[in-house]
């Protein structure tokens, strides 16, 4: 049942897949412009916004979601299917990214053609890089879930756009209150605060597992909301 | 047999409105089930519960003998329900929404899919999204139809469609009929339509059963009376069985089930009238027992 479904929630985000791999391949090159790494998790971010609003927007279409929910199609698994076929071309955008951070992909791609500044690659070590690719990866999961239930509860614009502002802000409030928790246990000499500066340093591990957690709570959430709502 | 549609006590709130309580009706597997009322009476609602697309707020319903049927696939397969307000993939054409469904569907019947295609005079590369409303809902009924269900749930299926596509609609449905023997459970604004194919109905008024019978009940058991009085109608004059009634100058009307033509005489000629009795179209009955003119239900 799922694969049908999966097939269909695809073609429907087909345009914004495809409008999404043109602009990460076109970002992937700015990348290497700017020569910051940050901008990976900027990417990343307006990824996971796209994504999660193009996949989320489930409610907006009531007659096809009628249409759906009347087939042999539960709720759960179509909800899940929809978060599954959002993430899929994210994490393909957020692979071609990556590559270029890891690889100097957009490098190599201009050395093709010019001899010059754009060509050098990335100064970043192989360590740097990789923390930057893990955050910039769970930062947009987390993002992405979270736009996507948000979303997932709108049925126009209007609520779609307080949607997305609730997102961004729930988004933004976990790490700041991670660095809250992460300063008052440092105060209290548990945990050393300069962990934070140190790539893949178990606080970064732990965090990135509380973003997974933090998704899949939010998730489950946003199924069971989905699974009483009226249609 | 077991009832294949059956609600107990079946109740919905939206805030403060009360759009149905206390529905409780059960339809057999074979059975065509009429679900009348006017327009805010809560038949859509109940169609809509029973499709999975709401909850009640109290009460519950059973298909198939399942009591959670939406969460049930063994079930849902079995369920088929058409309703003017569906619409399709916008990828997709006509007979890429029929590969759609027979993926999901154990028993799709491909052969009835293709013939019910060609009666209805689908396209079958056109958008499905780009078919006009009476066209998109014949697509729905290909879908519901060649999944051969147990169950099939109408809401105001007939609306969209012309007079001729209407017929085909109904003739397809009887053959449905006859060939998988579903419970049919259809609400409608269209009673001449509903007349030719019920087996019994429950009038809904305000979210609450005002009345339900069987259609053989009404054809044999039930008249329309007039009694003409030399004067006007006496204000304590009414007739025993009448299930509603009215006058007008010197011609008191009723309906009157069960009617006993003795008992209706004896009546009329204590107070000197005389009186006629009609047999009362499922249109005429609905209008009565409402106590409104005009054949919207």
């Amino acid at each position: 049942m799922k694969a049908p479904l999966l097939r269909l929630s695809a073609r429907e985000l087909g345009g914004a897949a495809q409008a999404a791999a043109a602009a990460s391949v076109i970002l992937a090159v700015l990348l290497q412009l700017m020569r910051r790494p940050e901008a990976v998790l900027a990417f990343a971010a307006a990824a996971a916004v796209l994504f999660g609003t193009s996949a989320g927007c489930l409610r907006r279409d009531a007659g096809l979601l009628e249409f759906l929910l009347t087939r042999n199609v539960t709720r759960s698994s179509l909800f899940l299917v929809r978060w599954a076929a959002g993430l899929i071309p994210l994490l393909l955008s957020l692979l071609v990214a990556a590559s270029d951070l890891l690889c100097g992909l957009s490098a190599r791609f201009w050395s093709l053609f010019v001899e010059s500044g754009f060509t050098v690659p990335p100064s970043l070590s192989r360590t740097e890089a990789l923390a930057w690719t893990a955050f910039a990866l769970f930062a947009a999961l987390w993002l992405y879930t979270v736009t996507f239930v948000f979303v997932s509860g709108t049925r126009d614009a209007g609520e779609m756009f307080l949607a997305l502002l609730a997102a961004v802000a729930v988004f933004a409030a976990l790490p700041l209150a991670s660095l809250g928790l992460l300063a008052l246990l440092s105060a209290a000499g548990l945990v050393d605060f300069s962990l934070v500066y140190r790539p893949l340093s178990a606080v970064w591990i732990v965090w990135y597992g509380l973003l997974c957690a933090a998704g899949a709570a939010v998730l489950a959430l946003g199924l069971r909301w989905f699974e009483g709502v009226d249609l | 047999m077991s009832a294949a549609v059956e609600t107990f006590h079946l109740t919905r709130r939206f805030g403060s409105l009360l759009a149905l309580e206390d529905l409780s009706f059960s339809v057999r597997r074979g059975e065509v089930f009429g679900l009348l009322g006017p327009n805010g009476a809560g038949k859509t609602v109940t169609v809509r519960i029973l499709a999975g697309l709401m909850r009640p707020s109290d009460g519950g319903y059973a298909l198939l003998g399942s009591l959670r049927p939406a969460r049930d696939p063994a079930v849902r397969c079995r369920v088929a329900y058409i309703s003017q307000t569906l619409d399709f993939p916008a990828s997709m054409s006509v007979s890429d929404v029929l590969r759609f469904c027979a993926s999901l569907y154990p028993a799709w019947d491909a052969s009835l899919a293709s013939s019910l295609l060609a009666r209805f005079s689908l396209p079958p590369s056109r958008p499905a999204r780009e078919l006009s409303a009476g066209m998109k809902l014949r697509l729905a009924v290909v879908c519901a139809l060649a999944q051969r269900p147990a169950v099939v749930l109408l809401d105001e299926p007939a609306g969209n469609l012309d007079p001729l596509a209407r017929r085909e609609f109904l003739s397809v449905l009887a053959e449905a009929m006859e060939r998988d023997e579903p419970a049919v459970l259809f609400a409608t604004h269209q009673l001449a339509d509903l007349e030719r194919m019920v087996d019994s109905f429950l009038v809904l008024r305000e979210g609450r059963a005002l009345f339900s019978a069987s259609m053989e009940d009404v054809r044999s058991r039930c008249r329309r009376v007039e009694v003409f009085f030399p004067q006007a109608v006496p204000p304590s004059f009414s007739l025993s069985g009448a299930l509603a009634a009215s006058a007008s100058g010197r011609v008191y009307h009723a309906l009157v089930m069960p009617f006993v033509a003795e008992a209706v005489q004896r009546e009329c000629a204590s107070a000197s009238a005389r009186f006629d009795a009609f047999p009362v179209s499922l249109d005429e009955f609905f209008c009565s027992l409402l106590g409104r003119e005009g054949g919207e239900a």
